[in-house]
């Protein structure tokens, strides 16, 4: 009995050793080496010729770039962008040519008010990137955004070449013209861009825009109209006519554009101020009020909205 | 008829086939993808064939069986189970002649039932034999024989473990595609020769324990024989499960009933043929020698012991060999290996004589223990592998993973052990059953098709339109035309078509296989993972593009197209009458010159074509013998494809030469592409249709637009993907602007570069069209991130050493992040196609 035990015991413990083994309490296949060195099989084996680090420190960073690179990813999506950008740096340290990282680092310091480092970055993406439209136009518009105007207008030429078929590059270049006052220069690029992209509405509605600032009323109505040909829906369009038409006097239609683009964006401020003018304008105070109130309620500190409250104030009495 | 005579084993081969091949194809019938490729497609030319000849294989296979027990017809109950099988099967004999049931199988739980019912003729048989057997065999008392088993078992082992290797040494030896140092193949064998015998020696601790529990039963090698045929029965069972119908992506309930109705059937049908065999004159002193009796003809012998391992070598040499190429996810290949397994076992335990018990049962024991905890220290320490100076080149586990993709009875056993496998995280676990959940969602699901437009107005454009030519080769690899890779100089044509039109270099397919890859092409958009939601017509956008611009529609309605594609009038239907399997891309261009050369009077409609030609793929390449004409070599390249590749780049020169000759190159859009890549022996690896690999997901993307359109914007260095073609046609013919969802392509052309960034993401799901295998592409198409869900591991590749990328370690961070993003993706479609997560 005792040996017909030992005989049936023997090889259930055995069993049992290997059901904890192989069931219970598996041990995993340890790594020898750290996550990321040497994680490549094959690499010596298939003899690739080692280049710069050797071959060696490029499998060794290869995990570890990745795990900075998807956590850099994962911060950036969650908009944690203050996070991201140590993670992208620690990246850039171990990799510092790897152009995504650079281009994410400058999108997540443009996210951050961080123009100054978002532009140092653009810089580098447009030295290293096979591709550079990413860098454009963020990169003149980060040296805008810090006052950098000349550096700007230079940056745009760059991409500009880069790319000369880019109407958008022409559009940002052309708005930033504007901005800083240089129309003759603007109503050029937005000709320009014109012939590049015929259905470019906000193009013909840059256009009309400057021409109704110097005063060529009848040919920022032909933009306009153009534009509307494009993109009858746009609130910007709808507001560009809306002020021509008051312009020249037409307010009913004024009313009627004004009123559509309101439609499109109840909060557009620009357009509740021009309103309140075209009501003021045909007698209509009441109206005009309520649109001044509402832009002021959409932008309590507006100068323009206070002096046309002001005015309607002065109307009453 | 002699029970172990070769007329009787003959017969009984015979019956038990027909009805063996006729619950595997119920089964085939019962599995969407299968259903779906092998019946409906008729991927294999016999298998098709073999409903219409079910009728007449069930008489022949009837008649065999009964002939094997007619001699066993005797007065006593033994006579009734032998009419009764007679008579029933007889008759359902005739309604089987009558009702023809296996042409009307259908993709659903009947199809199970027929699987597990076409197990039961020859399972009655089997109960035949053992009543007429057991009663008149000799069950005397058995000595223990541990010594016998011992050495049984660990020579098995050891051989095992030695074949493989050997036949990986032939077979890759020289192979300088082989990513292994010689170190690493070093480290690698030993490894296998250490999990062959903890797996042998566990073999031979149960195979103990059965002998000591049936020693102190009244009939001990009856006990043993019942024993060793029912644990048998239940390894077969889990065996099957977890190694070949996880392969074929059935998991679940289904595959436990048929894997435990297969296993059954398979014992006891082994031990009625055991009692056959068995002599009557000769005592059963081991039942488990009456069981491996079938499976070996050697029985203590010497010389012919060693002869029989030999033919089992070459045996376990030829399976290797004819199944690696035109196996499924290692399907074939696993199963060859576990019946040389067996074999060698059985053969092993036959040659090895009885011997007196010099070693007590205990310490047989220690040798099992000492290799299972050398295993664990192993595990934990690979860096003690260096004291007998075996160190791999890379991470240990890396280098295993490689070996196991050449060496497949390692794999077996190193993923049935590995880790992943037995201890998945719970949150990791619950995320590979949602993926098995939301793929290959039977038909019994029903989705309800909804119309996903790309664009909102598909108002005809008054513009001129091209000609739109879509050329689909399945399973093309990118690294196989020169546009891609300038090593290939057999793809002049090309060549040419490349300079005048844009490569999309960083081109990838969202599917692997063509069951959802093809459909993607038409939708613009990912797809419920099911075969296929019925109507299909209100998501096939390209279709309605097409129908709406007024096209002339000429088409290779394949079996995908057939499930895909709406009532569609005026469709002129390529290749019409040729099996889906053989569309020739050569001829399917020729029959499209014959309608371009020849068009209608009176209709100067554009033209839309598209085909997908089978040159290339798997099974047109295995069908025609991997033939390589004459005189063709190609270094470095698999020369059976390549050669195909070369034949199809002429013809699609002469129809580029046709289109040129008649004036209409200059106002065609022709795409050339593929709707997956192929895995041709990378890490051992064939085939495409349930994994997910660099190479498979990679294909080319080659677009010539008419010259008024090349003004238009495009990055080829950019990420495209087979969802972009129909957004591309939508945007070319005026339909603007696309849809803009991450569930759909972009357009790749554009008026502004701007247009396009606001459809890019970060990171793009892609997945197997048949199996719970799913990939995320990163870091702008450098990393792939790979889950499988059926064998519960993942894989990370670096995309940028190659065609084929090369396989790194998974850390955790990563993994966490892209099960999350593969998740939210699978989520996305699911809420999209209101398909119920936890259906």
């Amino acid at each position: 009995m005792l040996r017909w035990l030992v005989r049936t015991m023997a090889p259930a413990l055995v069993l049992a050793i290997y059901y904890w083994s192989f069931v219970l309490s598996p041990v995993p296949l340890a790594s020898d080496r750290p996550i990321g060195s040497a994680a490549r099989v094959g690499q010596r084996a298939m003899e690739d010729p080692p280049r710069g680090r050797g071959t060696a420190g490029q499998v060794a960073d290869l995990g570890l770039d990745t795990e900075l690179a998807a956590r850099a990813t994962d911060l950036y999506q969650r908009g944690r962008y203050g996070e991201a950008v140590e993670a992208l740096r620690d990246l850039l340290q171990r990799s510092p040519n790897d152009h995504l990282a650079i281009g994410r680092l400058a999108r997540a310091y443009g996210h951050l008010g961080r123009h100054r480092d978002e532009a140092v970055q653009w810089e580098r993406y447009l030295l290293l990137a096979p591709r550079t439209e990413e860098a454009c136009p963020a990169l003149p518009r980060a040296y805008e955004a810090i006052g950098e105007t000349a550096k700007a207008f230079e940056a745009f030429e760059r991409c500009r070449s880069l790319d000369s078929t880019d109407s958008d590059i022409v559009f940002y270049y052309a708005r930033a013209r504007e901005r800083a006052g240089d129309a003759k220069r603007a109503i050029q690029l937005y000709e320009e861009g014109i012939s590049l992209a015929p259905d470019y509405a906000d193009m013909y509605l840059g256009l009309a825009r400057l021409r109704l600032r110097g005063g060529d009323v009848d040919g920022a109505s032909e933009a306009v109209g153009r534009a509307m040909r494009h993109d009858s829906r746009s609130a910007d369009v709808l507001l560009a006519a809306g002020q021509i038409a008051a312009r020249q006097g037409r307010r009913k239609d004024a009313r009627d554009y004004l009123l559509r683009a309101l439609a499109v964006g109840e909060t557009y401020v620009d357009v509740h101020l021009t309103l309140a003018r075209v009501e003021l304008e045909d007698g209509r105070r009441d109206q005009a009020v309520t649109h001044c109130d509402r832009a002021l309620q959409l932008a309590p500190g507006s100068a323009e909205a206070l002096a046309l409250k002001r005015r309607l104030d002065e109307a009453r009495r | 008829m002699t029970g172990g005579s070769m007329p009787f084993l003959l017969l009984r081969a015979i019956f038990g086939g027909i009805f063996a091949l006729s619950s595997v194809y119920c089964l085939l019938a019962y599995v969407p993808f299968t259903y779906q490729q092998v019946i409906v497609n008729e991927l294999i030319g016999w298998v098709s064939a073999f409903p219409l000849l079910h009728h007449w294989l069930y008489w022949i296979a009837l008649v065999c069986g009964a002939w094997t027990v007619v001699d066993d017809i005797r007065p006593g109950r033994l006579r009734w189970l032998i009419l009764g099988f007679m008579a029933i099967w007889s008759a359902i004999g005739v309604w089987v002649v009558l009702a023809r049931p296996m042409m009307s199988l259908r993709n659903d739980w009947s199809a199970l039932i027929w699987a597990a019912l076409w197990l039961a003729p020859p399972c009655w048989l089997a109960l035949v034999d053992l009543a007429a057997r057991v009663p008149r065999l000799d069950w005397r008392f058995a000595a223990p024989e541990n010594s016998r088993l011992f050495w049984a078992t660990f020579l098995a082992g050891a051989f095992t473990a030695g074949l493989y290797a050997a036949i990986f040494a032939i077979r890759f030896g020289a192979d300088p595609h082989v990513r292994l140092t010689s170190s690493d193949r070093l480290v690698a064998g030993v490894w296998s020769l250490l999990l062959h015998l903890v797996a042998y020696m566990g073999a031979f601790a149960a195979l103990s324990l059965v002998r000591a529990l049936a020693s102190r039963l009244p009939r001990p090698s009856l006990a043993e024989f019942v024993l060793v045929c029912a644990g048998g029965g239940i390894v077969l069972a889990g065996v099957g499960q977890a190694l070949l119908l996880s392969a074929l992506s059935l998991s679940g309930r289904p595959a436990w009933v048929i894997a435990s109705a297969a296993g059954g059937a398979a014992a006891v049908c082994l031990a009625g043929i055991a009692v056959r065999m068995w002599p009557d004159h000769e005592a059963v002193r081991s039942g488990l020698d009456l069981a491996l009796r079938p499976l070996s003809p050697v029985s203590r012998g010497g010389r012919t012991g060693v002869a029989w391992l030999v033919a089992l070598a070459a045996l376990a040499y030829g399976l290797a060999w004819a199944t690696a190429v035109v196996d499924w996810n290692y399907l074939l290949q696993k199963a060859g290996v576990l019946a040389v397994w067996t074999l060698v076992f059985a053969s092993v335990h036959g040659t090895i004589r009885s011997g007196r018990e010099r070693l007590a049962t205990v310490l047989f024991m220690v040798v099992p223990v000492a290799l299972v905890l050398s295993y664990r220290s192993l595990s934990a320490a690979p860096k003690r592998l260096a004291v007998a100076g075996l160190t791999p080149s890379a991470d240990l586990a890396l280098v295993l993973d490689t070996y196991g993709g050449y060496d497949v009875s390692f794999k077996v056993l190193h993923d049935l052990v590995r880790v992943e496998r037995t201890r998945v995280a719970p949150d990791t676990r619950a995320f590979y059953e949602l993926l098995q959940r939301q793929t290959n969602i039977p038909r019994t699901t029903a989705i309800v098709p909804h119309e996903m437009p790309i664009a909102k107005d598909l108002t005809p454009s008054t513009e001129r339109k091209p000609h739109i030519f879509i050329i689909g080769v399945d399973s093309l690899r990118q690294d196989y035309v020169s546009p891609y890779n300038p090593g290939v100089d057999f793809t002049p044509s090309l060549g040419q078509l490349a300079r005048d039109s844009t490569v999309f270099r960083q081109a990838f397919t969202r599917y692997g296989a063509t069951g959802l890859a093809e459909p993607t092409w038409f939708t613009g958009a990912l797809l419920p993972h099911q075969q296929y939601p019925n109507p299909f017509g209100p998501m096939n956008n390209l279709q309605q593009l097409v129908m709406s611009e007024r096209y002339r529609p000429f088409v290779t309605v394949d079996s995908v197209l057939r499930a895909t594609l709406a009532r569609w009038p005026d469709l002129v239907e390529l290749d019409r009458g040729v099996p889906g399997n053989r569309y020739d891309l050569c001829r399917t261009l020729e029959e499209l010159t014959g309608h371009l050369t020849s068009p209608p009077a009176g209709d100067d409609r554009p033209v839309f074509a598209f085909t997908l030609a089978q040159n290339v793929h798997v099974s047109s390449i295995a069908r025609e013998r991997a033939s390589v004409p004459a005189g063709e070599v190609y270094p470095g390249f698999y020369a059976p494809y390549a050669s195909r590749v070369r034949r199809i780049d002429g013809c699609i020169g002469s129809f580029i030469g046709m289109l040129k000759a008649r004036g209409l190159y200059e106002n065609s859009v022709l795409i050339f592409t593929s709707d997956h890549g192929d895995s041709l022996g990378e890490d051992g690896r064939w085939g495409h249709a349930y994994t997910i690999f660099p190479e498979i997901i990679r294909i080319p993307l080659v677009i010539h637009l008419p010259r008024r359109w090349q003004r238009l914007a495009v990055d080829p260095d950019a990420l495209a993907f087979s969802t972009d073609v129909a957004p591309t046609l939508f945007y070319l013919l005026g339909h603007r602007p696309t849809v803009n969802h991450p569930l759909f392509g972009r357009p790749l052309f554009t008026e502004r570069p701007g247009e396009r960034r606001a459809y890019l993401r970060d990171d793009y799901v892609v997945a197997s069209s048949y199996g719970p295998v799913y990939g995320l592409l990163r870091d702008g198409g450098r990393s792939l991130y790979v889950v499988d869900a059926a064998s519960f591991r993942d894989y990370d590749f670096d995309m940028t050493t190659g065609p084929a990328g090369t396989p790194r370690r998974v850390s955790d961070t990563v993994r966490s992040e892209a099960q999350a993003r593969i998740r939210k993706t699978v989520e996305e479609i699911a809420s999209y196609y209101r398909i119920p997560l936890n259906r």
